[in-house]
């Protein structure tokens, strides 16, 4: 699951993560979260990342779109007017 | 603020024992959670964080009042006693109608976006962690919280799918009652099983392929990975973990139940029942009667449908239980509660000819429906000809039952000859000869005096107050 970092800077984080992973589960967490959940839940990591990115910024979002759909109309109304003017 | 409790007998909560943070305890018939030592850092990390502020007033989380340390069973590893607010009636999700075990699954995960925001998570997700209060569900087990730890998933994500999304999926697509398929799974439905039962349609909802059918395909080849299972991620941020809640809630909040169509849901509209507006009148009017004469604090509606004469009992300040076995009345019924603010009505499923059993380890987890009563008085309305004709109960029968369940009971006697008994018997042989006026009377004086009794309008039924007799 982990690939060693070549640049020093990144170390740090990935041996916090590594003693993580060989600490004991906290003090008083009892439950058996049960085989294929935690797998699950770092496989669609990414899709639930950019699900929450997504929401959080959703305006944002949407004025990128629209903004891409607008484009193709502006150019065909210049080359008219150039046409026009000769 | 501290409060001083006396060593009295306790009594240990039997489904308060996998948690090694704590466990909840009776004395003197007051409820208190003994907070143990290696818990102290999440309890003050709960209580300084803001955590337990923001969630108490927003009525999310059961407040609470610290008291000194009473003596328990476990005193050796005791830190700390508190005491919750009383919840005045113990219900069990496999009692909750469709929307309430949905905004059930709602409050977990606000609870737990608001405990993320507060660096906390929940490590567990029960639904049993949920009670109903006021009308609203709450959040009551205080020590799930536990201190976040950035990459590592979401330990109750499991229990979460199982006992809440689970069932809510089955209710929602196949049928309302399927809830009650969680009884013998103790609250949960395995991820597979449930996977089998929703079939491919629901590979189409992209939250129901992921959380359930990609889920179930997880844990089954769990078994055949080789490497180690990962307990912790870079990749798991808490971006992803808000994005995973969202997910959820996307999901759950998508699900929908229209209960228009059960047998019972529609029974008081026009022309469903034989009742002409002036009887109801005088029926509603009775009823209250009756009950400001016997001023009950906790009223069973047995048989209640969508609440009418629940609301009636409401009036009166009483905590009213509209117990049904129609899952769509049930949930209209809580539909008209959420519209209204009704505070004092809970709908809860119950059939009376076989009632919630006791389950768990030893049986003593989770209480029968019987263990959790008496009731001051029950409301037996529009019910006793269901029990004696559609399923065969003599009558006698009927008075011990009801004998084991209040000390006051309004009952409504429905002769043979009304047209709604006329219609239970059109495609059966009439073998009731005891149902007659007197026998009913004869056998419920073997267990109830009869206090009043009044025959109802332009009917052929009566109705009846009557007081429990010492045997």
């Amino acid at each position: 699951m982990y690939r060693t970092m070549p640049s020093m800077k990144k170390a740090a984080p990935v041996a916090i993560l590594f003693l993580l992973l060989l600490s004991p589960m906290p003090a008083g967490a009892y439950l058996d979260p049960g085989s294929g959940s935690y797998f699950l839940q770092i496989a669609a990591a990414a899709l639930f990342s950019s699900l929450f990115f997504i929401k959080a910024n959703w305006l944002a979002v949407k004025a990128f779109f629209s903004k891409s759909f607008r484009k193709p109309s502006s150019n065909g109304e210049k080359s008219n007017n150039k046409n026009n003017d000769t | 603020m501290e409060k001083k409790a006396t060593t009295k007998t306790t009594i240990h909560n039997g489904a308060s024992f996998r948690d090694p943070s704590g466990f909840v305890f009776e004395t003197e018939g007051v409820v208190y959670r003994q907070v143990n030592r290696q818990y102290e850092k999440e309890y003050q990390a709960l209580m300084s964080s803001g955590l337990y502020e923001a969630l108490t007033k927003s009525g999310s989380l059961i407040p609470h009042q610290e008291v000194s340390t009473v003596k328990t069973q476990q005193p050796d590893i005791a830190w700390k006693t508190i005491q919750p607010e009383p919840i005045p009636f113990i219900s069990y999700p496999y009692e909750w109608p469709f929307s309430m075990l949905k905004d059930a699954a709602l409050l977990t995960l606000h609870v737990q976006k608001t405990a993320l925001a507060h660096n906390m998570s929940l490590k567990d997700a029960s639904s049993f962690n949920v009670q109903f209060k006021k009308g609203k569900p709450i959040f009551i087990d205080t020590l799930s919280f536990e201190i976040y730890k950035e990459g590592v998933p979401w330990i109750a994500y499991r229990q979460f799918t199982e006992q809440f999304l689970a069932p809510l999926c089955l209710m929602a697509k196949i049928d309302p009652g399927l809830g009650q398929l969680t009884q013998p799974f103790l609250g949960s439905i395995p991820v597979p099983t449930a996977s089998r039962l929703l079939g491919l349609r629901s590979l189409l909802n992209p939250g129901i392929f992921l959380h359930i059918h990609a889920h179930a395909a997880s844990q089954k080849t769990a078994v055949r990975r080789r490497k180690k299972e990962p307990t912790a991620s870079k990749r798991f941020s808490k971006t992803a973990f808000l994005g995973l809640l969202e997910s959820l809630e996307k999901t759950i909040k998508k699900l929908q139940y229209d209960p228009n169509n059960t047998q019972w849901s529609n029974y008081y509209k026009k022309g469903e029942n034989n009742y002409t507006a002036e009887t109801i009148t005088q029926k509603e009017k009775t009823v209250r009667q009756y009950l400001d004469a016997i001023k009950p604090t906790t009223v069973w509606d047995m048989g209640a449908n969508t609440g009418t004469f629940s609301s009636v009992a409401a009036k009166t300040g009483a905590l009213v239980l509209a117990f049904d076995n129609d899952w769509g009345a049930l949930e209209k019924s809580y539909q008209a509660i959420q519209k209204n603010k009704e505070e004092h009505i809970l709908p809860l499923f119950c059939d009376l000819t076989n009632p919630t059993p006791s389950l768990g380890w030893m049986n003593k987890e989770r209480l029968s429906l019987q263990q959790r009563g008496p009731a001051n008085a029950v409301l037996a309305l529009a019910l006793v000809h269901h029990l004696a004709i559609s399923q065969n109960m003599p009558l006698p029968h009927i008075a011990a039952c009801f004998a084991t369940l209040s000390e006051y009971l309004i009952i409504e006697y429905i002769d043979k000859e009304d047209s709604q008994v006329q219609k239970l018997l059109t495609r059966r042989e009439d073998i009731f000869s005891t149902y007659t006026q007197g026998h009913f009377e004869k056998s419920f004086q073997k267990h109830f005096a009869i206090i009043k009794s009044h025959p109802l309008e332009n009917s052929k039924r009566a109705l009846y107050l009557m007081k429990k007799q010492a045997p």
